[in-house]
């Protein structure tokens, strides 16, 4: 066992050997991850260069084109769809921050019997299908639903108020589903935390909900992107729930690559759509996580 | 070390070969004598199992395997598989996405000869090309809630009625009930497959009365029976379906004629054929038809002399008569528009 770490015992920079040691060490773990990596490869890799292969051909062409991307990147409907998508996984995501953060924080402050419930009530949704939650959805939010049954019987409302097949209404069963992906990292962050370091700046004599805001939230920025980032990729990617959830209403990026993929078999279209949600929805993850470490690294502390 | 532990090859090699054994079930399959079809999941799944599978099973000894699978997304999966093992054997799929698959090349051309049951096949259903059988014949006319409207509705036009303002529900066309409806409505005001725009107007001039317009026909089926929804274009059986439950939701055939839809079994490249053309074949036996057009699953027998119950007719499309009144549809021409269609319904049709 002891020759294992021999890479980490050699400390003193001695040059190759060092080097050495780490090379067959790094093959180890190359070893290790091997089944993983043909996994990834085969499922993952594949699809993907075969997704992008797709998306720059033509049925009937011979050669390389880019005509797919300019023909959708210059469609106002297709870039409509694209802003929505972007802007309902955006929306989402806030919502279930808001519901979220509270919630952890709740959670890391409360008893055993308490903690089990808030993850038994925030997971259960995940326990079923997206279908069969999405005819859940249609029974509680539909014009004689129970939401609008509540809201007439108390009197707050002479009509029912449409919620079935809007935004709205998908809002409010994607942000159901996606809350535990935001709820999780969320409480990882903040068990990391320390409560007394929120305690010494009470000490210190900054106010209960200045302490909270300088101290709890800014450390559980990491937790805060990385529910952001699963809470903003599976809303953007979802198809099932808005489908049924937002009715034939409206559009969005899902949708158009369902349509082209599986109704009219147009390959080329699905895949240069799956391209370009892929490539936006990258370039949101990015922009948040930089935002994100300027919030804890940048000004502030500065 | 107290424990004989694998050694890290033992542990590679173990990981390997499992990861390669799950990406090669097909082998283990073709040796259990095992049959894979597909269907669309609840009345048609019991149908296909009651009238196909079970019998086929009994007679010949093997295991049928029925998988709930739409029809556009099985030939997606057939097409996305091609080359390698077929996600089904046989494949059922409807008019449109058939005509897609046969010519994406993913079924087998078919001798006739070996599906001795096939002469029975009503000459207007009857193949053009060698491809496939059809195994059941559906018409799409109007649903309705006889305890919620008063008015019984007898035309396509009745849609635009007043006292139906704000019960309508409809179906984009990227499901073939959304296609159909399309294209009774531009045939309504005298369209057809090449001419969809009176079409169009005619939805927008509809969109006053529409409570909403659904991607799913099952989300459909369901607003109906919840009531959110009190009378929408839909096919026989899942409105048969509906009514049996108690719902008050009755099917009616417009004066205009129902439009036919053919369920079509087709046997995919790379399938146990031999199995298949069995399966094929059973599905046209007239006890099968029989079976499938009773209860659960309503399905209309595309073979002469196979009588429904007294309550199912001219619902249940069965009779030489009843197949007067159906409507075919031209559908390799509406496979060349209907992408289309579906990109200008998006744009075009909002609630």
């Amino acid at each position: 066992m002891e020759s294992r770490d021999q890479g980490l015992t050699l400390s003193d920079g001695r040059g190759t050997l060092r080097r050495q040691a780490g090379w067959s060490r790094h093959l180890r773990l190359w070893q290790l991850v091997l089944p993983a990596s043909l996994f990834l490869g085969m499922y993952f890799v594949v699809p993907l260069g075969m997704l992008f292969w797709w998306s720059v051909r033509v049925p009937g062409v011979s050669g390389l084109t880019l005509v797919n991307f300019q023909r959708l990147l210059t469609d106002a409907f297709f870039l409509e769809t694209l802003w929505l998508s972007v802007r309902l996984s955006l929306e989402v995501t806030v919502v279930t921050l808001v519901l979220g953060f509270p919630l952890a924080y709740l959670y890391t402050r409360l008893g055993p019997l308490w903690r089990v419930s808030i993850l038994f009530i925030t997971l259960l949704p995940l326990l079923t299908s997206a279908v069969v939650r999405s005819f859940a959805w249609i029974v509680i939010l539909g014009k004689l639903g129970l939401v609008n049954a509540a809201l007439m019987g108390s009197g707050l409302v002479e009509q029912p108020v449409k919620l079935l097949f809007t935004l709205d209404g998908v809002r409010i069963a994607m942000a159901q589903v996606q809350l535990p992906f935001m709820l999780l990292p969320l409480i990882n962050a903040m068990e990391q935390l320390d409560p007394s370091l929120e305690r010494a700046a009470v000490s210190l004599g900054a106010s209960q909900a200045r302490a909270f805001f300088r101290v709890t939230v800014p450390l559980s920025a990491p937790g805060v992107v990385a529910g952001a980032i699963l809470s903003f990729a599976l809303t953007i990617s979802a198809f099932i729930t808005p489908a049924m959830v937002g009715g034939g209403s409206f559009t969005v990026m899902p949708t158009l690559i369902y349509q082209s993929a599986i109704v009219t078999l147009d390959w080329s279209t699905a895949s240069t759509t799956a391209i370009i949600l892929l490539v936006v929805a990258l370039l949101v993850v990015w922009g948040g996580m930089a935002v994100a470490r300027r919030y804890r690294y940048g000004p502030s502390r500065a | 070390m107290p424990i004989e532990r694998p050694s890290r090859r033992e542990l590679l090699l173990g990981g390997t070969a499992a990861a390669l054994a799950l990406v090669r079930p097909g082998q283990a399959l073709a040796q259990q004598k095992e049959l894979v079809a597909n269907t669309y999941g609840g009345g048609w799944e019991a149908g296909h199992r009651l009238g196909i599978a079970q019998p086929l099973e009994k007679r010949l000894g093997i295991k049928v395997t029925l998988i709930s699978i739409l029809a556009a997304e099985l030939v997606a999966r057939t097409k996305a598989a091609s080359g390698g093992r077929p996600p089904v054997d046989v494949a059922l799929v409807d008019d449109g996405p058939f005509l897609l698959a046969v010519k994406e090349g993913v079924f087998q051309q078919l001798s006739m000869d070996k599906i001795p049951n096939a002469s029975r096949i009503y000459t207007k259903y009857r193949p053009k090309e060698p491809f496939g059988v059809p195994i059941g014949a559906s018409q799409i006319g109007i649903a309705y809630n006889s305890k919620k409207l008063k008015v019984r509705p007898e035309s396509w036009a009745d849609l635009w009625k007043p006292e139906y303002k704000g019960r309508v529900g409809l179906s984009t066309p990227a499901s073939t009930l959304g296609t159909v409806t399309l294209l009774s409505f531009a045939r309504l005001r005298g369209g057809d497959e090449g001419n969809v725009d009176p079409g169009f107007e005619a939805v927008k001039s509809l969109l006053p009365s529409v409570s909403s317009i659904q991607a799913v026909p099952a989300t459909l089926r369901t607003l109906l029976e919840r009531g959110e929804v009190d009378i929408a274009p839909m096919w026989h059986h899942d409105t048969t379906i509906l009514n049996q439950k108690g719902t008050g939701v009755e099917f009616v055939r417009p004066k205009e004629g129902g439009i036919a839809g053919l369920a079509w079994l087709a046997i995919t490249k790379g399938a146990t054929t031999e199995l298949a053309l069995e399966y094929l074949n059973q599905g046209l036996d007239p006890e099968s038809q029989r079976i499938m057009a009773g209860a659960p699953s309503y399905i209309g027998p595309v073979i002469e002399g196979v009588q429904v119950a007294a309550e199912l007719r001219g619902i249940v499309p069965a009779t030489p008569a009843d197949l007067e009144q159906l409507r075919t549809l031209d559908w390799p021409k509406i496979n060349q528009h209907r992408a289309d269609w579906i990109a200008r319904w998006n744009r075009e049709i909002k609630v």
